[in-house]
């Protein structure tokens, strides 16, 4: 699958609640106020639902960063 | 508004789908499968329980009695908590859904035999206590298919069994629930007649050959028709609205074979060929009700627009584009919906229709004083007991023309009245029921009017000025040197207005007011006005209730 940034940045607004996002690169679990292992869950959950996929079980318990993320969403 | 969310599952707080319950309320989830702890907050408007059966009961096991008990103990802790806070709505979701198996469906219906356990019990206790509701989720979301709603995933990485699609119904549910509940209640429906209770127009195509019945479409209006009166038995007053001549639709309503609706369940006919605005003004007057009661149904757009425009307050039905889907948006309208159906909301019709009669004969009389004595008005003082209960405390939550301080108490309120009594009259016309109440709060040295209403279609006979008799009979028994009444402004209660003028009742000055504040138990509301009887007005008027 081709990577929409500008799709995954804004699931991030929305999922944590937040107006900007800087460095969406290097965030990761912990790095936003919101964004704890729940926060994880419905990140992966809209992700889902957006690019219309499905993570398989091994990916979603494995996506902790949006490195990880748009790594693992190359497959899809 | 105040609500909490618990459940045997994990819900996924913080999920952006909750932001659609509703804009204005705050959400509280309670920890995972905490259904009944108390919170540190204080209390909540709606609670909120979904109950998932496989997060309780062990699908695998084959003994029911143990998982019955199961059920019985969070029917009773249910029961508990909602006797407990009464002014907390307790709304009771309740899935089975696990997976279809077929051995088990074959031979026990395991499943389902547990939720039918858990719905008789939790029915019953909803009858009992009116702030229970209970709600088969599993039906709404069988609408889009159990095999979108629930995602066994979920269930095992997050302890959630819904999917995102499931948990996206259950919001929406919650909040149609929290609406149909809350949502202010509406009294009247206004019908069109051509394509709207049958299909065609009757002046051009002649009752024979209206589509109504047939197969088909004709089959759609009949089952609109049925919703119609149903809506009608649950206490909605049914107005015909419609371009026609009168003679031709009561002859439809007479003889076609497949209405359902008779003349008989028409309230008030307006059929003919003025504007339906002319229509709704007189109508509104002649059942002395605001057209913010009324709902407005009709097929043709220009029609409703023109409604939309001349009488902004009345709510203005889009009916979906196919008739086949009518009967059931009526029946989900918001504003129809009751918890409690009382037996003055079973003969609502009737009394209605009494009511037009009698405003009919009463303007057509030459002098209103011996007619009023001619119709044989009969009041009756009736103390509270179980039996009427419903009916009080409805009155209060409802009416709004005739109410002096508009304090909407419930029953527990009520009982701690040291008088509250409600008036039932009988004429003519017939027995119409419960249709007054006063609620007294007896000081030192005075008597003080808490509650005065009255019921709308009962005005007119200055029952309202007995009542007030009946009050002085009482301040005199109890040697009381004044009666003192709270009367509340609103946009709706000029009528009650228009009484404390012709009874001379005097405003009690500011001064005067500070000497009540200082008394025990007496709360002065700033939004009212407080007045005190005078000792000379004579009560002329009540001689048609005296001299027989």
């Amino acid at each position: 699958m081709k990577i929409d940034n500008k799709k995954i940045e804004n699931i991030v607004k929305k999922i944590f609640k937040i107006n900007k996002v800087k460095n969406l690169n290097n965030l990761k679990i912990g790095s936003l106020k919101n964004w704890d292992s729940l926060g994880n869950f419905n990140l992966l959950l809209e992700i889902e639902k957006e690019f219309k996929i499905k993570f398989s079980n091994m990916d979603f318990t494995s996506i902790k960063s949006i490195k990880k993320l748009k790594e693992i969403l190359k497959k899809y | 508004m105040n609500i909490i969310i618990r459940s045997t599952s994990f819900l996924l707080n913080g999920n952006p789908l909750w932001d659609k319950l509703t804009k204005n309320t705050k959400i509280d989830f309670s920890n995972y499968n905490d259904l009944f702890s108390n919170t540190k907050k204080k209390t909540f408007d709606f609670e909120i329980l979904l109950i998932f059966s496989r997060d309780i009961l062990d699908q695998f096991s084959i003994n029911q009695k143990n998982q019955k008990n199961k059920l019985n103990k969070i029917v009773k802790a249910i029961e508990s908590r909602a006797k407990l806070s009464k002014d907390t709505k307790y709304l009771i979701f309740f899935s089975s859904y696990y997976f279809n198996n077929l051995s088990e469906n074959i031979k026990t219906n395991l499943s389902n035999n547990i939720k039918n356990f858990f719905s008789d019990k939790i029915y019953k206790s909803s009858k009992n206590n009116d702030n229970i509701y209970y709600i088969d989720i599993d039906n709404f979301f069988s609408e889009i298919g159990f095999n979108l709603c629930f995602d066994n995933r979920n269930f095992y990485h997050l302890r959630c069994p819904l999917s995102l699609n499931g948990l996206e119904i259950f919001i929406k549910t919650i909040k149609n629930t929290i609406e149909t509940i809350c949502y202010p209640k509406k009294k009247v429906l206004l019908l069109d007649c051509d394509n709207t209770l049958w299909g065609g127009v009757l002046g051009e195509i002649g009752m024979s050959n209206l589509i109504l019945g047939q197969d088909g479409i004709g089959q759609a209006y009949k089952d609109f028709q049925k919703a119609i009166k149903k809506i009608k038995n649950l206490g909605i007053v049914l107005v015909l609205l419609s371009k026609n001549n009168e003679k031709d639709v009561r002859n439809v309503l007479r003889n076609h074979q497949d209405m359902i609706l008779k003349e008989n369940d028409i309230v008030a006919f307006k059929v003919n060929w003025k504007s339906k605005s002319h229509n709704i003004s007189e109508l509104s007057k002649e059942l002395h009700l605001n057209s913010d009661s009324f709902v407005f149904w009709d097929d043709n757009p220009i029609e409703r627009e023109v409604v939309k425009k001349t009488h902004k307050k009345v709510e203005v039905i889009n009916p979906d584009k196919n008739v086949e889907n009518w009967s059931r948006q009526l029946l989900e309208y918001k504003h129809f919906y009751k918890n409690k159906i009382t037996k003055e909301d079973k003969v609502k019709t009737i009394q209605y229709q009494k009511r037009t009669k009698f405003l009919k004969e009463k303007n057509n009389s030459i002098n209103e004083k011996n007619y009023l004595k001619s119709i044989n008005l009969k009041p009756e003082i009736v103390s509270l007991n179980k039996s009427n209960y419903l009916r009080a405390e409805q009155m209060c939550g409802k009416i709004n023309q005739f109410n002096f301080s508009t304090k909407r108490y419930n029953i527990n309120q009520l009982k701690k009245l040291d008088y509250c009594k409600l008036i039932n009259l009988k004429d003519i016309y017939g027995d119409h029921g419960r249709v007054g109440l006063f609620g007294l709060k007896v000081f030192k040295n005075f008597i003080f009017v808490d509650l005065f209403l009255l019921s709308c279609r009962i005005l007119g006979r200055y029952l309202e000025n007995w009542i007030y008799q009946e009050i002085v009979k009482l301040q005199k028994k109890l040697k009381k040197s004044k009666i003192i009444f709270e009367f509340k402004p609103t946009e709706k209660n000029v009528v009650t207005k228009n009484f404390i003028k012709n009874i001379k009742l005097k405003k009690i000055q500011q001064n005067e007011l500070k000497k009540l504040k200082s008394l025990n138990n007496f709360q002065i509301n700033k939004k009212s006005v407080y007045y005190e009887n005078d000792k000379y007005f004579k009560n002329q008027i009540i001689s048609i209730y005296e001299d027989r």
